[in-house]
């Protein structure tokens, strides 16, 4: 499976029913929100980034 | 009176040049004689405004005059008032009243403040414009307002009222407030209580200010602000030191200039006013610093899964009850917002993180980093409606990262529309993003103001 097909699913689940040009735009939010994020995400390094310590934050405050 | 500021007006009343009672008069009038087309306001308090204008000039008459004592002031209808309905925009709060006021609006209405009426906004902060219509903007025939606080920004604008309150979750103090030539304050989140505020977005709504100039709106911060809040994280600096401090000159303040996202695709006038700003205040002692913030045209998406997903939690019970309730760009954006999974709020929630701890360490190495506010100056309200672009470019930064920014105008484009300056300062910095603001704001010089011919 790509990057693509993982991170932007052939189906989005709204859960409210919308109809027609609606749905169709809010599953276009949804699939294009997915592929941006997934992208970001990345940048960090993905799932093997270790994630930000909070103390890192304070650090950075005092430097 | 049109084009007086609030600190303006809180002078002539003292001197007796001016009353209360004929500010909010005048005031009045003028809604009634230009919100047909401007579209500024959903409810106007007429009669509740003139009997507390008539309490203000008693008790400017008794020298009980409070610090903002009959001031008009409008609230975005988001806030809850006691004297009018709080309807968010939208059908699904058609006419409620709330029994109390927002804290903020409370704040302000103990401090004196006369709520002339309720603003125009974008449904719940993030949706249509279906009921009333999209808001004007004072300074171009047919031109938006930006949002979601534009209501808020056309009533200042427009010289119905010297200031109001809008909310900013992705920039909608900032946005509206750069399109209308306004100051424009989004304060850290928490420092000034969203108690009474319906939310969009629990982790990055905010409430602040607009007005004319930064010293009306520092002034309004200090005013709306939780003092204790303000004490305990702003080195024991109290809320009423935060108007004094503005003014001053800019030597030694170290200003960080960002080399990623922010100059680039930025229509060209926007660039230019925002290089000379900064050109000026660097003559006027100020160091300019390069910064690097290589997220930050990587927020949008985090940002959005964010907001949106807090939204539809706040929502969703409604929208399972009567969705068909709610206008159409409401009603996908929330159901969006629903549709993301855990995966994508973790994915969010990380480069939210990463972005907060980026910006930290980018701003503890200056006193403020400066940026245009958008990339653009004010379009078309058809653009609005069919192919609007991202107008958080430049300003969701503030929200994911909980800092306060300012926005002020640094010039006009060809066209005569204003192009926006943005500050950002760390958090609980909202004394230094002040000052800094005033600096720029007084070697800009800027003093246009829209034509009453653009006005209708």
């Amino acid at each position: 499976m790509t990057r693509s097909d993982e991170a932007a699913p052939a189906s989005v689940a709204l859960p409210v029913p919308l109809s027609g040009a609606e749905r169709e735009e809010a599953e276009r939010i949804v699939r294009s929100t997915r592929l941006a994020l997934a992208d970001a995400f990345e940048r960090l390094g993905g799932d093997a980034a270790p994630r930000v310590p909070a103390y890192a934050v304070y650090e950075a405050s005092a430097s | 009176m049109s084009t007086a500021s609030v600190l303006d007006l809180i002078e002539a009343y003292r001197s007796g040049v001016l009353s209360p009672v004929e500010v909010v008069s005048d005031a009045l009038e003028r809604v009634d004689r230009q919100d047909a087309t401007l579209r500024a306001f959903l409810h106007v308090s007429g009669d509740a405004a003139l009997t507390s204008a008539r309490a203000s000039e008693a008790r400017w008459r008794s020298a009980s005059a409070g610090p903002l004592e009959g001031v008009p002031i409008a609230h975005k209808d988001i806030l809850a008032t006691v004297d009018a309905p709080t309807t968010g925009h939208s059908r699904l709060l058609d006419g409620w009243r709330s029994d109390r006021d927002a804290t903020a609006v409370a704040r302000l209405r103990a401090a004196g403040a006369v709520s002339i009426g309720k603003t125009n906004l974008s449904e719940f902060a993030c949706g249509s414009m279906d009921l009333r219509g999209i808001p004007r903007n004072p300074w171009g025939s047919g031109i938006y307002a930006g949002g979601s606080s534009g209501g808020s920004a056309t009533a200042v604008a427009a010289g119905l009222v010297p200031a109001t309150t809008g909310t900013d979750t992705a920039g909608s103090i900032r946005v509206p407030a750069s399109f209308c030539g306004l100051v424009g304050v989004k304060p850290t989140w928490g420092l000034v209580s969203n108690d009474g505020v319906v939310p969009l977005s629990w982790s990055m709504d905010t409430v602040g200010p607009l007005a004319w100039s930064v010293r009306d709106a520092a002034y309004l911060l200090s005013l709306m602000a939780e003092p204790d809040v303000y004490r305990r994280h702003a080195t024991g600096a109290s809320l009423a030191a935060i108007v004094p401090a503005v003014d001053g000159n800019a030597d030694g303040l170290r200003v960080g200039v960002p080399v990623d996202h922010f100059f680039d695709g930025l229509a060209a006038p926007v660039e230019a006013a925002v290089r000379r700003a900064l050109a000026a205040l660097e003559a006027d002692g100020a160091e300019l610093v390069d910064v690097r913030l290589p997220l930050a045209g990587h927020l949008a998406a985090a940002g959005s899964v964010l907001v949106m997903s807090e939204g539809y939690a706040v929502h969703e019970a409604s929208l399972a009850r009567s969705a068909e309730a709610y206008g159409s760009r409401t009603r996908r954006r929330l159901v969006a917002g629903g549709a993301y999974d855990v995966r994508d709020v973790h994915r969010a929630r990380a480069v939210a993180a990463a972005w907060r701890a980026a910006f930290d360490r980018a701003l503890a190495r200056v006193d403020v980093i400066v940026t245009p506010t958008l990339p653009l100056t004010a379009f078309s309200v058809e653009r609005q409606e069919h192919d609007p672009p991202d107008t958080s470019w430049g300003t969701r930064h503030a929200n994911l990262a909980g800092t306060p920014a300012v926005t002020l105008p640094c010039g006009l484009d060809p066209n005569g529309l204003p192009i926006g300056l943005q500050v950002f300062a760390p958090r609980f910095g909202e004394r230094m993003a002040l000052h800094a603001a005033r600096c720029l704001e007084r070697v800009i010089g800027f003093s246009e103001r829209p034509t009453l011919e653009a006005r209708v």
